[in-house]
This record gives structure tokens, C-alpha cells and sequence, in this order.
């Protein structure tokens, strides 16, 4: 029943490439660069927060005041703060995208599991991260979103309270309770770009930028919408007033709206069983069929003596298990004779592809569990015992 | 020059005409507006999100007349009306 609808998913999926291809270039279609959408859209968001932080003041009594002061007294800041806004809207559907499109093509299977896990953790900060925000602007919606955000931490048994104290700096809000959402909001900030580089680790060739088109009308695009749509603050928060209703936000605030309609730990156990699927997705369901040949070829092993460090290898491996050293000694073949470099084989990156097999030109690479010469014995005696058979 | 390019090659001209008058506006209330830049910022701040899209999407036309880019060979399918082969 999964596997059906994947493959139906799929099918969608492929199809939608098709039509989007016969509107733009291939190279230009923009669910290619789903991944580096995203990117572009946190440096976005990273170099206008780099701006707002200089203004923001983290303080019960300033802080609304710094955000107001930001958007009508500095030059440009309301365009700023929109771009801010809405570039972490766009960061959020253009992530879920490339959960989605990488998701329904199979493409976090196996060795590709890395970039699944380190994405679900990205995409996990990223909603907390843009949640913190919300409660930074410091106005009614903020103090409501920082008492359900309590309620859901306190709901947790045990160490419940003790989180909450944590991140409220206290048993109740005081003047430590700013400055600490500011660190939950700044700190995962920087780690997102730590699990960016786990991201790419195991990737040879992955798309981290878009290109100049997509990169130009996506800015254009929040700052167009920051211009028309601008970001404003609500009324000041009066701390120890009775928090409203929380508007929802689908991206950042659904768990927070959700703790209005239902008992607060069963939000917790939801938004973590949610979280808990999405990391095991790639164990589950597995192809076990031997045929695939993962893990049955043996890591890729280089023939010392016909490698002539050509690095085709090396371009052409997607995991970044090929490295070339300078070479300790020629090669035995005419080709390797007079080589500089020698192809190394990082075990434990190498996922057993092959791909490494077919980039090398002088059979300087082999799959020890998969050799030719055993393919070829396997595949006359095939030959010959269907021949027999025929006859 | 068949049709699909001269569309290509009008619509870049019509897009650099709205960029242009995008910076224009931008000139005009840098030169006429307050000297702390918060009247009518959203105006300046629309023409200058519009600048990028326009520059974006002038981009892409170059790109589908062949100007850019290294495929020539598939920009010659899309003036054939094909950008791909179909999904079997």
C-alpha cells in the first residue's frame, strides 16, 4: 500500500518535471533547485537577521519598542523586517518541497539516509526557530505563543518544568526570558548551517545555489512582498495579562494553535511522533531483494598498478568516497606508467555503487564482491546451461 | 527568426523597459523624497523587488533564445516547441 502510492506519487511527480520542462530550460526548472532555494532562502534570512539583531533590543519593557523603532524610524528596516518575515515562510515551503520531491522519488534510500536525517533535524530548527521569532516581536500574539509554548514544555513529565524554567529564565516571565528566546533563536540558527555541512558531507556534486534567475526573482519576489504586505507588530505585550487566541500560522505556530483545542502533551506526543516517522522513514520498508547489490558488491577496490590518476573516479563518485594522493610509485600498465596521483578508496564512504567502475577507463577498479571475471564465468555458465537445456 | 524567438526577444525589451522605469522611480524618490527615507519606502521597496524579478525573468529569456547557457542544442528543441523527451 505505501510502496503503491509512492509509486503513484512518483509517477506525479516525474509527470509534473515534464510540464514544467516544456515551460523553462531543464537546467532552469525550478523543482531542481529545491535544496538550494532553501539555502539561499536562510542566507537570506541569516544577512537581513544580522541586520534586525543590531536594533533589537531583548527586554520585557524594549523590546516591542526596538521592533517598532526598526520598522518606522530606520531607513529601509520595515522593508528589512518584511524580507526577514517572509523569507522564512519561503524557507519553510521551499524545505518541505524538497522533503517532498525527494521523498516520492526514492531519493533517501540507503546511503542517501545522511541527508534525510540531517534534513528532518533542519526542518524540525527550522519550526522551532521561526516560532522563537513570533515571540521576539514581543506583542499580544508573542506572549500568547510564548504560554503555549510553556504549557507544551511544562506538559512533559519529569523534566518538564525544569525546560520550561529554563527557556522562561524563571518560575514567570522576567527580564531573563528575552534574551534567552533570543539565543534559541539566533543559536540553532547557526547550528542549521552545521547540519548543512552533514547535509552535503556525502554528496560529490549536490545544487547549494540556485541559479541567477531563480536566485534574482526569488528576492525580488519577498521583497516585492515584504514592500506590498509589510510585517507589523501588534499591540504591546502586558506581561501577566491573559493570552489570546493564536492566529494560525500553518508553518511556525500550528502545534502552538493546537494546544488551544487540545490537552497539551498529547500536542507534544503528536509533534514528536510526527518527527520520530520522519527519521525512520528510511529504514522502513527497505528493499531486501539482493539483486539491488547493496552491500553484497564489497566496497570498490583500486588496482594499484593500472591506476593512472586520471581523477575521473574522483569526479565521477556522488558520495565523495574517491580521493587522489600523490601517487608513492608508478603504475605497472604503459598507461599508469608515468602517474602523479593515486586513486584511494574511502572505506567508509563508499556505498558499493560502481559507478566508480564504469568512470574508469583503464580497469583500475573493481567491486571485489562483484568481479568481471566472475560476472563473465557466471554469465557463460548461464549461457551454457541454457544451451544445454535447449538442446 | 521564427516566432517563439521574437516573443523572447520582445519580452525582454518590455522587461528591461519596466526595470528601467523601476530604477527610475527609485532615483526620483531618492532625489525628491525625505531625507530619512520613510515616506513612501514601500513604494521604492516594491520597485526594487520588481527590478529583481524583471532582471530574473530577462535571464531566463535570454537564456530560452540561447544567449546564455550551454545547451544549444536543446534551445534549439525549444524553439521547436520541445524542451524534453516525455516520461515513457
Amino acid at each position: 500500500m505505501y510502496r503503491r502510492a509512492l509509486t503513484a506519487l512518483q509517477k506525479f511527480t516525474l509527470r509534473l518535471d515534464v510540464a514544467i520542462n516544456r515551460v523553462y530550460p531543464t537546467d532552469l526548472n525550478p523543482l531542481y533547485y529545491t535544496g538550494g532555494l532553501t539555502n539561499l532562502f536562510l542566507f537570506i534570512l541569516v544577512v537581513s537577521g544580522i541586520f534586525i539583531f543590531f536594533y533589537y533590543v531583548p527586554s520585557l519593557f524594549e523590546g516591542h519598542a526596538s521592533i517598532v523603532y526598526l520598522t518606522e524610524q530606520v531607513p529601509y528596516g520595515g522593508l528589512i523586517r518584511g524580507i526577514h518575515r517572509y523569507s522564512a515562510d519561503a524557507f519553510i515551503v521551499a524545505a518541505l518541497l524538497h522533503l517532498l520531491r525527494n521523498w516520492f522519488t526514492d531519493r533517501y534510500l540507503f546511503s542517501r539516509d545522511s541527508p534525510w536525517i540531517s534534513g528532518m533535524f533542519m526542518l524540525l530548527l527550522g519550526g522551532f526557530i521561526g516560532a522563537t521569532g513570533y515571540i521576539l516581536v514581543w506583542d499580544e500574539r508573542a506572549l500568547a505563543v510564548l504560554g503555549a509554548f510553556d504549557g507544551l514544555l511544562r506538559s512533559i513529565p519529569i523534566v518538564g518544568r525544569a525546560f520550561a524554567e529554563l527557556v522562561i529564565g524563571g518560575e514567570g516571565l522576567g527580564e531573563a526570558t528575552l534574551p534567552r528566546i533570543l539565543l534559541l533563536h539566533v543559536g540553532p540558527a547557526s547550528a542549521l548551517y552545521v547540519l548543512l555541512w552533514w547535509h552535503y558531507v556525502r554528496l560529490r556534486h549536490p545544487k547549494i545555489w540556485p541559479p541567477a534567475t531563480w536566485v534574482l526573482v526569488s528576492l525580488g519576489v519577498v521583497t516585492l512582498l515584504a514592500a506590498l504586505i509589510p510585517a507589523v507588530s501588534g499591540t504591546p505585550a502586558t506581561p501577566g495579562a491573559s493570552p489570546g487566541a493564536i492566529a494560525l500560522d500553518i508553518f511556525f505556530l500550528l502545534p502552538f494553535w493546537l494546544a488551544g483545542l487540545m490537552p497539551p502533551l498529547l500536542v507534544v506526543l503528536l509533534v514528536a511522533g510526527l518527527f520520530v516517522l520522519g527519521f525512520v522513514i528510511p529504514y522502513v520498508n527497505r528493499e531486501s531483494d539482493p539483486a539491488m547489490g547493496v552491500r553484497h558488491a564489497g566496497v570498490a577496490l583500486v588496482i594499484d598498478g593500472n591506476c593512472t590518476g586520471c581523477e575521473l573516479c574522483y569526479y565521477d563518485c556522488p558520495y565523495n568516497a574517491i580521493v587522489m594522493v600523490p601517487s608513492p610509485h608508478p603504475g605497472l600498465s604503459r598507461a599508469a606508467a608515468s602517474r602523479k596521483l593515486l586513486a584511494v578508496v574511502l572505506d567508509s564512504r563508499c556505498v558499493e555503487c560502481g559507478i566508480c567502475i564504469g568512470a574508469c577507463p583503464f580497469e583500475a577498479l573493481e567491486l571485489p564482491g562483484m568481479l568481471e571475471s566472475e560476472i563473465t564465468r557466471a554469465a557463460t555458465e548461464a549461457v551454457s546451461v541454457a544451451g544445454a537445456g535447449r538442446a | 527568426m521564427n516566432d517563439a524567438h521574437r516573443s523572447y526577444v520582445i519580452s525582454v525589451y518590455a522587461l528591461a523597459l519596466v526595470g528601467a522605469l523601476c530604477a527610475g522611480l527609485i532615483l526620483v524618490g531618492e532625489r525628491y523624497g525625505s531625507p530619512e527615507r520613510r515616506d513612501l519606502w514601500a513604494l521604492g521597496g516594491a520597485a526594487l523587488g520588481m527590478i529583481f524579478v524583471v532582471y530574473g525573468l530577462i535571464l531566463l529569456m535570454l537564456r530560452k533564445l540561447g544567449m546564455i547557457g550551454l545547451r544549444r542544442a536543446e534551445v534549439e528543441d525549444d524553439l521547436r516547441g520541445r524542451w524534453t523527451k516525455p516520461v515513457p
